[in-house]
């Protein structure tokens, strides 16, 4: 009997609790712990509406994952989900799921506007419009996958106005990305061939998204994404978008008057705020570090940003992607875990000042010539991977510019991390420099589209710093061409060699992938093998692409 | 793996939770596997989970299934330290894109269930509080949903309409903008 009370009690304590944030009444809990356990009782026969019998917390949950126009639909469902809508803790407000029906392109479905017979087969199919930028990808660009951001940027690249046509490096990126991963700004390609209304469209969307923030609980909002496309929106839709937005921070804003009465002038919950092609000022950088006292996830795409600095005391992943800066100079958040910058740009006279000491991830993924005011960071103790693309620095006449030269000085705050992925760097970076910092955590380091030719000199330094690397893999890197062999083995050359003495210490442990396009790889084989006699030639594994 | 606990057990005892299903079948697990649900977590940590784990909201049929996902996740989250937030900072350490893909396939497989199996998941995932199964399950519901029209939406899942004509006509005014 005990023991049945107290599994009750746990059942309801744990029901809510993916959205821990949200209250709910005991009466409601109480009517899901009863419906649960009626539920869980009858086995089956006949498929019950096993939907509906879900607690409204999971019922959310689900409605999280579809776009917010649907959502809202399923109000005529049944009485059970009449009102449902109203208390989502998560809005998806996509522009795209306003397409009007046309004469578009077979591949261009409708998601939402009721034209649903042909999604009637399997769920999979619509997928080409509606979650190509859906809360899949979206996870990963705010969680777990580093590697979308890669692939991500190859395709804004193309077709962004910021495009770096001058970058000799983005022709060997885009072959080493992966092309599955369909980004909101590539599928606005077929927007191009788009023949739809676009004015009726922007109505429809402007009616549902007001009305949407008018009805909604947007106070208690958790996650919240406002997507537009820049083909398909009005001239002036962005700062209508903006305005928007002001407006549901300023609704969220504490009065003082609710302090007076004693209630906790909370500030607003929400956890999550994604935006796409929003034009941000100083109005909503003060409305983060004031109203969004809760937010953890920021991810601007494609915004113009008229801000000078980013402070915020809760943030813990800070995503920009393509953003058009106007000088921002820093980004301070002592809670900060996640940082992306991939791509966008920078005005050319600041220098972005990052200081997040808390920082556990680092992906920068930039131009020299779009970020030429640099950027520079504090140490980062707690640094456990960074991925650091800079991009057209290769290209000689950008050599001057600022993120070329500071790119040893970066490297030298990330000297905590485990992983270092450093994509496009030169031999100037590391070879000038005589002392190189110490990588003492450092396990995994990869080499991507670096330029080796100094007789590897750059790689032996690195190796010298790095006694407790586990693996190093080099992929498509340049290597220094030798001459033709005239007879038998090339000669090892001493110079080439004095980077590589005493690496002796390397552990044995030590594995080596090489992944080469052309060049000649078993020189480096040879080196690293008379350099170190612990290192194994069965940890070598050498791939020709 | 459904195994009684005996005497041999105290050798390996330290890490070994027992989960009692609702059908009183008991299975032991490491306390890495078990701890992937926060309920559990919360258990051992407030010691409480000797003589095994009642759990009488899932069957022993949804618990092994749960114990399978739970216990090739668990691999996948070593290393990480406390909150759930933390899987993220997990993911980027040393992120074997083999192993990732590998327990993507699982999860896809894991998800080729009846439709009765599926909602016991996602209540078992809800009771047992274990974030990514329940991400996982409610996100195959959405997509089985996304972009169908409440009609087709209602015939998939047998959701009787309640709602009077007048009723529906109703809400259809009051929403519209949702609509048009």
């Amino acid at each position: 009997m005990c023991r049945l009370n107290w599994g009750f009690i746990f059942c309801c304590f744990f029901f809510c609790a993916p959205f821990g944030n949200l209250t709910y009444s005991t009466d409601k809990m109480l009517q899901a712990g009863e419906s649960m356990a009626r539920k869980c009782g009858d086995g089956g026969g006949g498929e019950p509406d096993r939907l509906s019998a879900l607690p409204d917390c999971l019922l959310h949950v689900i409605m999280s994952s579809l776009k917010a126009r649907q959502a809202v639909q399923t109000c005529v469902l049944s009485r059970r989900w009449r009102d449902l809508w109203r208390s989502m803790p998560c809005l998806d407000v996509d522009l795209n799921e306003f397409r009007t029906e046309t004469a578009a392109p077979a591949f261009v479905q409708n998601s939402g506007s009721g034209g649903g017979d042909h999604n009637a087969g399997s769920s999979g199919e619509d997928s080409s419009d509606s979650s190509d930028d859906s809360l899949d990808s979206d996870e990963d660009i705010s969680g777990s996958d580093p590697e979308s951001y890669d692939s991500d940027n190859n395709a804004a690249s193309s077709d962004e106005d910021s495009s770096d046509s001058s970058d000799d490096s983005s022709g060997s990126e885009s072959e080493s990305s992966d092309s599955d991963d369909e980004d909101s700004f590539s599928s606005s390609d077929d927007d191009r061939y788009y023949g739809g209304d676009k004015d009726k469209e922007w109505e429809n969307f402007e009616d549902f998204t007001v009305n949407l923030m008018h009805h909604c609980n947007i106070a208690q909002l958790d996650s919240f994404r406002l997507h537009i496309r820049r083909r398909r929106a009005p001239p002036f839709g962005p700062k209508q978008v903006a305005g928007w937005l002001r407006r549901a921070m300023k609704y969220c804003t504490p009065h003082p008057a609710s302090q007076r009465k004693g209630l906790s002038p909370s500030p607003w919950r929400l956890r999550r705020l994604h935006l796409c092609l929003v034009p941000l000022d100083n109005r909503f950088k003060k409305h983060v570090s004031s109203v969004c006292r809760n937010l953890e996830d920021l991810e601007l795409h494609n915004c113009t940003c008229q801000i000078q600095s980013l402070a915020s005391d809760s943030l813990k992943t800070l995503v920009l992607k393509n953003c058009t800066c106007h000088g921002l100079s820093e980004i301070t958040s002592p809670t900060l875990k996640t940082l992306v910058i991939n791509g966008g740009s920078n005005t050319a006279h600041s220098a972005l000042v990052i200081l997040t000491p808390a920082l556990a991830y680092l992906h920068l993924a930039v131009s020299v010539y779009y970020f030429r005011g640099g950027i520079s960071t504090n140490e980062m103790p707690s640094l456990v991977k960074a991925s650091i693309h800079i991009r057209g620095h290769r290209n000689g006449t950008f050599e001057s510019y600022k993120l070329s030269g500071d790119q040893l000085k970066l490297l030298c705050c990330f000297s905590n991390a485990t992983s270092l992925e450093l994509s496009g760097v030169g031999k100037k970076v590391l070879g000038k420099e005589p002392t190189v910092q110490e990588f003492m955590n450092l396990r995994n380091l990869l080499l991507d589209n670096c330029d080796l030719s100094d007789d590897f000199r750059t790689l032996g330094l690195f190796l010298q710093s790095s006694p407790n690397l586990e693996k190093l893999t080099l992929r498509h890197c340049k290597f220094p061409k030798y001459p033709e062999e005239k007879k038998g083995k090339p000669k090892l050359n001493t110079t080439s060699c004095s980077e590589f003495n005493g690496l002796d210490f390397m552990c044995e442990r030590l594995k080596v992938e090489i992944i080469y396009k052309d060049g000649d790889a078993h020189q480096l084989i040879k080196l690293l093998l008379c350099a170190s006699e612990s290192l194994s030639k069965n940890n070598i594994i050498l791939t020709k692409v | 793996m459904a195994s009684a606990g005996s005497g041999d057990e105290k050798a390996a005892a330290a890490a070994m939770i027992t989960l009692i299903s609702s059908d009183n079948e008991k299975f032991e697990v490491t306390e890495a596997t078990a701890t992937l649900s926060q309920t559990i977590r919360h258990m051992i940590e407030d010691g409480c989970t000797d003589g095994g784990v009642p759990l009488p909201n899932v069957t022993s049929k949804i618990l092994a299934r749960v114990i399978e996902y739970c216990k090739k996740h668990a691999t996948a989250a070593a290393g990480e330290e406390g909150s759930s937030s933390s899987f993220s900072d997990a993911a980027f350490l040393e992120v074997d894109r083999a192993f990732l893909e590998e327990l993507e396939e699982f999860d896809d497989a894991f998800l080729e269930v009846d439709r009765a199996t599926l909602f016991d998941l996602i209540l078992a995932a809800n009771y047992l509080d274990i974030k990514g199964l329940l991400n996982l399950t409610c996100q195959k519901v959405a997509d089985s949903v996304k972009g169908k029209t409440p009609e087709q939406i209602r015939e998939m899942y047998n959701i009787v309409n309640d709602l009077t004509p007048e009723e529906e006509a109703e809400i259809r005014r009051e929403t519209q903008w949702a609509f048009e």
